[in-house]
C-alpha cells in the first residue's frame, strides 16, 4: 500500500454523530482531485489500529485533522484523544523524518475557535479553522487548503463544491436503496467510490 | 455534460484517474475497493439514478 503526492490522510472520528463532517470531508479531498486516505479503509485484524494509522501517516504528505469530536465522554468523564493524538503523530513525523517527511502538510479543523487551546494550548498559534459542526464551512477549508497547496487553479471554490456536496446528498438515498443497503451499512469504499462514480456522472 | 470519456483510463501521478471534471479536476480512483457491490454495479446505479432524476425534472412544468 504505497502513497502518492496526492494522499490526504483524513484525520476524525467515524461515529454517526461526526458522518456528516466526515462526508462533507471525504467529497471536497476527492472534488479536489487527490486521494482521501483513513484508517477506515484496512480491513485486516493482523494488524493493530495504531500500526495501520502510523503507515498511513507515513504515506501521506497531506493530512486533514479535525479535533472537533476531541470532548468529555463517558463515566467518569475523560477526554476521547485519539485525534489530537494522531496529529501529534502526523507533526513528529514532520518534525523528524526524512527529506520527504519533513514536506508534510497539515490542515486542523475544530469546532470552534479557541476551544483547542483548553486541551492542545501547546498547538496555540497555529493557524486553526473553525467549521461550526457545518458539512459546508469543512468543505469550505478543506477546498481552500487543497488549492493552495496544490497550486492547481482548476480546483473550484469552496461553496461551489459544498453547493455540489448538497446536490450529493439527495442523490445519495436513490442510490442506497437501488443498492439495498442501508446508510449505517455503507463502509469507507462504498462512499468513496459512489462519489467518484457521482462526480464523473453527474456532468459537472 | 460529464467529460469523463476523455481521460477515464488514464494515469496521472501513479494514480488510476476515473474522469475529469468540466473544470479540469481529475477525479481519481478511490484506494479502497466496494465493500458491498462492484465499481461497475455503482456506476451503473449512479447513472440510473441520475437520468430517474433527469426525467422528473423535465416532467415538471416550467416556472
Amino acid at each position: 500500500m504505497a502513497g502518492g503526492a496526492r494522499d490526504v490522510f483524513v484525520n476524525c472520528a467515524f461515529d454517526l454523530h461526526f458522518q456528516p463532517i466526515f462526508r462533507a470531508i471525504i467529497f471536497a479531498v476527492h472534488r479536489s482531485g487527490f486521494q482521501p486516505r483513513c484508517a477506515l479503509e484496512v480491513d485486516d485484524s493482523s494488524e493493530s489500529r495504531f500500526a495501520k494509522i502510523q503507515n498511513l501517516i507515513e504515506e501521506c504528505p497531506f493530512g486533514i485533522h479535525d479535533l472537533s469530536r476531541t470532548e468529555v465522554d463517558g463515566a467518569p468523564p475523560l477526554p476521547r484523544f485519539n485525534m489530537p493524538l494522531e496529529l501529534g503523530l502526523f507533526l513528529g513525523a514532520k518534525r523528524f523524518g526524512d527529506e520527504a517527511q519533513r514536506k508534510k502538510r497539515a490542515l486542523v479543523l475544530d469546532i470552534e475557535p479557541y476551544r483547542y487551546q483548553r486541551f492542545i494550548s501547546d498547538l496555540a498559534g497555529q493557524d486553526i479553522h473553525a467549521h461550526d459542526g457545518n458539512p459546508a464551512h469543512a468543505i469550505e477549508a478543506v477546498v481552500t487548503w487543497l488549492r493552495t497547496q496544490s497550486r492547481l487553479k482548476s480546483v473550484p471554490g469552496g461553496r461551489r463544491v459544498a453547493e455540489e456536496f448538497a446536490d450529493f446528498q439527495q442523490v445519495l438515498p436513490s442510490v442506497l436503496a437501488e443498492r439495498r443497503l442501508h446508510v449505517e451499512e455503507m463502509t469507507f469504499g462504498d462512499f468513496s467510490d459512489i462519489v467518484s462514480a457521482y462526480l464523473t456522472e453527474s456532468g459537472r | 455534460m460529464s467529460k469523463l470519456a476523455k481521460t477515464k483510463g488514464q494515469k496521472v501521478g501513479g494514480y488510476d484517474v476515473v474522469g475529469t471534471m468540466s473544470d479540469g479536476v481529475r477525479i481519481l480512483r478511490p484506494v479502497t475497493k466496494p465493500t458491498h457491490f462492484t465499481r461497475a454495479e455503482i456506476r451503473q446505479t449512479v447513472q440510473k439514478v441520475l437520468a430517474e432524476r433527469r426525467r422528473q425534472r423535465e416532467l415538471m412544468p416550467a416556472e
